[in-house]
């Protein structure tokens, strides 16, 4: 914000030397305006590449992108079928439609909503109980999505919910439960061992606990390259290439 | 129906006197053919006599328009949009957000334009109404870009980038007013209009500040130039000293062997009072 006030201060500065050599200053703010134009666009250009060559910026930029084709193409009808439906007869089934419909197009608020008549509704289904923490999670309300989640994967035997354990795991780090959050996610581990994702979310939480050698141990593994059989979505390069950075800063995390 | 306009009226003081003024100036100026003289006594902005002291055209070029549909369009849109803010803001707030957004329009078409451009329209600080319902977005949210995840704030902003391609795609159009406008608009809202869910800390106050700053020294720079070789003609003329109005001078010859800015076009097509600072320069060379 010094950059207002410096800003500020060139019309005056300018008046105040053309006062006395009008011709000097007119050359000065010439000769200073190309330079600022040259080395700006220079300057421009260097963080350009240095922008591409940071790692995950493209991976960032192509989760991004995958995620605004997702919503654009994701059917509205099941969402309007809901809430058509919703204003005859109020049933769990439709809320529960409705709030996941409006989790997939992005529309927190109104999944929330409906998601939490749901679980009000009827406590007692896992799915709900599922959704509703996925989107308590997502818009970082840390504290209820925990509470739901235990309880989803303590219920959950065969995993249906196979990323229950990561947001349970995510939740409690956010929480300060970092315990928790270790066992948690090594759980999720045992059944996933190659999802890049936690392997970083591990390494954070194990570099919050002080344990600098796990951390390093879980950095490496999820930054090791991709092997082909390997099933590899933006998400995971993304977490891959925040592994790269987080390496090379020595475990440490911003 | 009169009721009902009464009471739309009453709820929106401000909008409709702004829409009273836009018809009672565009009467005042032939809306079907407007002539250059007529606006620019009703006070269209000129940046050669905002230069010559008339700063008081940088809020009275708000109100005046260059023809019918141009005055259709700017009406509808103030009617749309003037009685939804002014209900948020109230009518004080509302009527400093018109004027400062109209001001900040007006300072960046006198700084983009040519020494004898007439700037005209009430559409700097009808953009300047669209950014602050963008800035008030903008506070609501958890953070500065949540209001992205909303399809009709989306919309907003898809709606502002349409109108300023088009900006750049009609002749007789000035962008620059419609970005200064915008700009203007939204830090009016965005730092002093809404405090949103936010009390304002250390760092906004200075932040405010800067802002402040920064429009004094651009309204400042719109009456004093000094990289504008209009500015030098007049001072070649009126600088105190010998020497000062010699080098000013020395400046407007320089513009004029390097063929900026259209000078030799430019010059003897204005004002009384500028085509005989011209005149005299032109026999004095």
């Amino acid at each position: 914000m010094c950059l207002l006030w410096a800003a500020a201060l060139v019309p005056p500065a300018l008046y105040i030397g053309s006062l006395s050599a009008p011709v000097d200053t007119v050359l000065f703010a010439a000769k200073a305006r190309t330079y600022l134009i040259y080395g700006a666009s220079s300057i421009v250009a260097i963080l350009a590449v240095l922008l591409l060559l940071y790692p995950p910026f493209l991976p960032y930029t192509r989760l991004q992108l995958a995620e605004i084709k997702r919503r654009l193409g994701t059917d509205h009808k099941p969402l309007y079928d809901g809430l058509y439906r919703l204003r005859h007869l109020e049933t769990h089934a439709d809320h529960l439609q409705v709030g996941r419909a409006a989790r997939n197009l992005g529309q927190l608020p109104l999944a929330l909503g409906h998601l939490s008549r749901a679980f009000e509704m009827d406590e007692t289904h896992l799915a709900g109980r599922y959704e509703l923490g996925r989107v308590l999670c997502e818009i970082s309300q840390f504290p209820p999505a925990v509470q739901l989640l235990e309880t989803v994967t303590q219920e959950d035997e065969h995993y249906c919910y196979g990323d229950a354990l990561r947001l349970l795991g995510q939740a409690y780090a956010r929480t300060g439960a970092l315990e928790p959050a270790v066992s948690t996610l090594r759980r999720q581990l045992v059944l996933f061992p190659d999802n890049r994702q936690v392997h970083l979310l591990l390494a954070k939480v194990l570099s919050k606990l002080g344990d600098s050698e796990a951390c390093i141990a879980e950095l490496r593994k999820a930054a090791r390259p991709r092997s082909k059989a390997e099933r590899f979505g933006h998400a995971d390069q993304l977490a891959r290439a925040r592994a790269r950075v987080a390496l090379w800063r020595g475990g440490r995390f911003r | 129906m009169s009721e009902r306009f009464m009471e739309m009226v009453n709820r929106a003081p401000v909008t409709f006197g702004v829409l009273g003024l836009y018809v009672l100036l565009a009467f005042l100026t032939d809306p079907l053919n407007p002539k250059g003289g007529d606006l620019i006594t009703y006070g269209a902005g000129v940046p050669l006599l905002v230069m010559d002291g008339q700063v008081w055209r940088l809020v009275s070029h708000c109100f005046l328009h260059g023809g019918l549909l141009h005055l259709a369009l700017n009406t509808y849109a103030l009617f749309i949009l003037g009685p939804f803010l002014e209900q948020r803001l109230g009518s004080l707030r509302f009527a400093i957000l018109y004027l400062m957004a109209g001001v900040s329009g007006g300072i960046a078409g006198m700084l983009w334009h040519q020494p004898l451009t007439l700037l005209v329209g009430g559409s700097g600080a009808l953009f300047g109404m669209l950014g602050a319902i963008l800035a008030s977005n903008m506070r609501s949210g958890r953070h500065v870009l949540d209001f992205l995840s909303y399809p009709g704030t989306r919309m907003l902003l898809i709606c502002l980038v349409v109108n300023l391609a088009l900006g750049f795609f009609l002749p007789m159009v000035s962008n620059s007013a419609h970005i200064g406008g915008l700009i203007g608009g939204t830090v009016v809202m965005y730092c002093f209009l809404d405090l949103g869910r936010f009390t304002p800390d250390r760092t906004s106050r200075f932040i405010r500040s800067g802002w402040i700053a920064v429009f004094a020294a651009l309204l400042f720079y719109v009456v004093f130039p000094v990289l504008r070789w209009d500015y030098h003609l007049k001072m070649s003329f009126y600088a105190s000293g010998a020497e000062q109005r010699a080098e000013h001078k020395m400046l407007v010859d320089l513009y004029v062997a390097e063929g900026r800015d259209g000078v030799i076009e430019v010059m003897g097509t204005g004002p009384p009072v500028y085509n005989e600072i011209a005149e005299r320069w032109q026999r004095g060379r």
